[in-house]
């Protein structure tokens, strides 16, 4: 499969999309689901256009046209369908994308069925240092049974909050796993602030954020709470300004 | 035996951190480390002057012997986290509003195990505080050649 990047040139814009990510998406496939000759030929055919396409609208119809071949994988198709009309009218810079497509990566995660899955997905957008570290996690309960196992819909959120991070602009979190086995990130702003999210499986973040700013004397600012990420977000405000400034 | 609360502000008490809640560049504990589970109704931590020991890392030493013998596995990269009784017991009370106290609960074969009750599994923002008022003097290693 090729790994070069190509320019997709829409009506009135033009952005750079690698898409070798769409291209390994399709390698994602199993082999043993190949036995249909049509459908295979369809699924060679869609890679080819992939590869040749020139504009977002091509990579659209491509996908939708072996969607009628593939009753199986629609879902997914479906899904990097709406992430490129996302990337189509939000504007989004490229440069903010990491090495590999969030797009493809974000599917990966949504559809990945085991805990390894979701961290060579993690890996897969270009994220070593969180997957090494999450690898690490996961041994700890082969050498300590005391060591909670972490959930997989708890770390499958943390995955997707990882993945959409870039456009939060935040740094790197610190990561580890709570007494219940939830996925939890941290960060600290030297030795008073701390924000503090525990991954829930049911799709939420219980949430700390603490400041205590020297220049403030005493003073102190808090706000806890569960909340779906894009609302947590806006919560935290006061914190992550201080965090990426 | 009947539970008796610690006389003493000015005394400490030791948590075991699991290197799973242990940021990984620092050493230091998050706050995970100090979280309940859905379960649990008190933080199990150790009275370190229930030992008698003249210097705090010999009371340490006292604390890991202790929950090796209960075993318990303590990992070398797991770290102590030693918290003042006021310390911890304001952490507390300055997020729920509500007084806390620390127990102590002897056990068997754990002389010094003390419970830290006054907040809930649900309360992050607890442990964060908590995990707010370390710094790298009162994080000891959990193993002697750590």
């Amino acid at each position: 499969m090729s790994t070069e990047t190509i320019t997709l040139n829409d009506t009135n814009t033009e952005k750079s999309v690698e898409t070798s990510a769409m291209l390994q998406y399709l390698n994602i496939k199993p082999q043993n689901s190949m036995q249909d000759t049509e459908l295979s030929q369809q699924w060679t055919g869609l890679s080819l256009i992939l590869a040749s396409s020139d504009t977002l609208t091509q990579v659209e119809q491509s996908f939708n046209t072996f969607k009628k071949y593939d009753d199986e994988f629609s879902h997914r198709i479906d899904s990097i369908i709406m992430s490129l009309q996302d990337v189509r009218y939000t504007g989004q810079s490229y440069d903010t994308i990491p090495k590999k497509s969030l797009i493809a990566c974000k599917t990966l995660i949504t559809d990945a069925a085991t805990c390894e899955e979701i961290v060579a997905a993690i890996r897969y957008g270009g994220w070593n240092a969180i997957a090494d570290r999450l690898t690490y996690l996961r041994s700890l309960v082969l050498d300590d049974p005391d060591e909670i196992p972490i959930q997989i819909e708890s770390l499958r959120n943390l995955a997707l909050f990882i993945a959409n991070r870039q456009q939060q602009q935040l740094p790197e979190p610190q990561i580890g796993i709570n007494p219940d086995g939830f996925a939890c990130t941290e960060w600290r702003i030297a030795n008073h602030g701390i924000l503090a999210m525990d991954f829930m499986p049911s799709g939420q973040v219980r949430f700390a954020a603490i400041l205590k700013p020297p220049e403030s004397g005493n003073a102190r600012w808090s706000v806890n709470g569960v909340l779906p990420p894009d609302h947590m977000m806006d919560a935290i405000r006061v914190f992550t300004d201080r965090l990426t400034s | 035996m009947p539970a008796v609360k610690i006389p003493c502000d000015g005394d400490h008490i030791s948590r075991y951190c699991k290197p799973s809640a242990i940021y990984r560049d620092t050493l230091m504990p998050m706050a995970a480390a100090f979280e309940l589970r859905e379960d649990e109704e008190y933080l199990s931590v150790n009275w370190i002057e229930y030992f008698e020991e003249l210097n705090l890392v010999a009371a340490i030493n006292k604390v890991q012997w202790t929950l090796q013998n209960k075993v318990l596995n303590i990992s070398p990269n797991g770290r102590f986290a030693v918290l003042g009784v006021k310390e911890i017991k304001d952490a507390i009370s300055s997020v729920t509003r509500h007084a806390s106290h620390i127990e102590h609960m002897p056990e068997t074969d754990d002389g010094s195990h003390c419970g830290v009750f006054g907040y809930s599994a649900s309360d992050l923002e607890v442990a964060s505080e908590i995990a707010l008022q370390l710094d790298l003097q009162n994080v000891y290693p959990s193993t002697t050649n750590s």
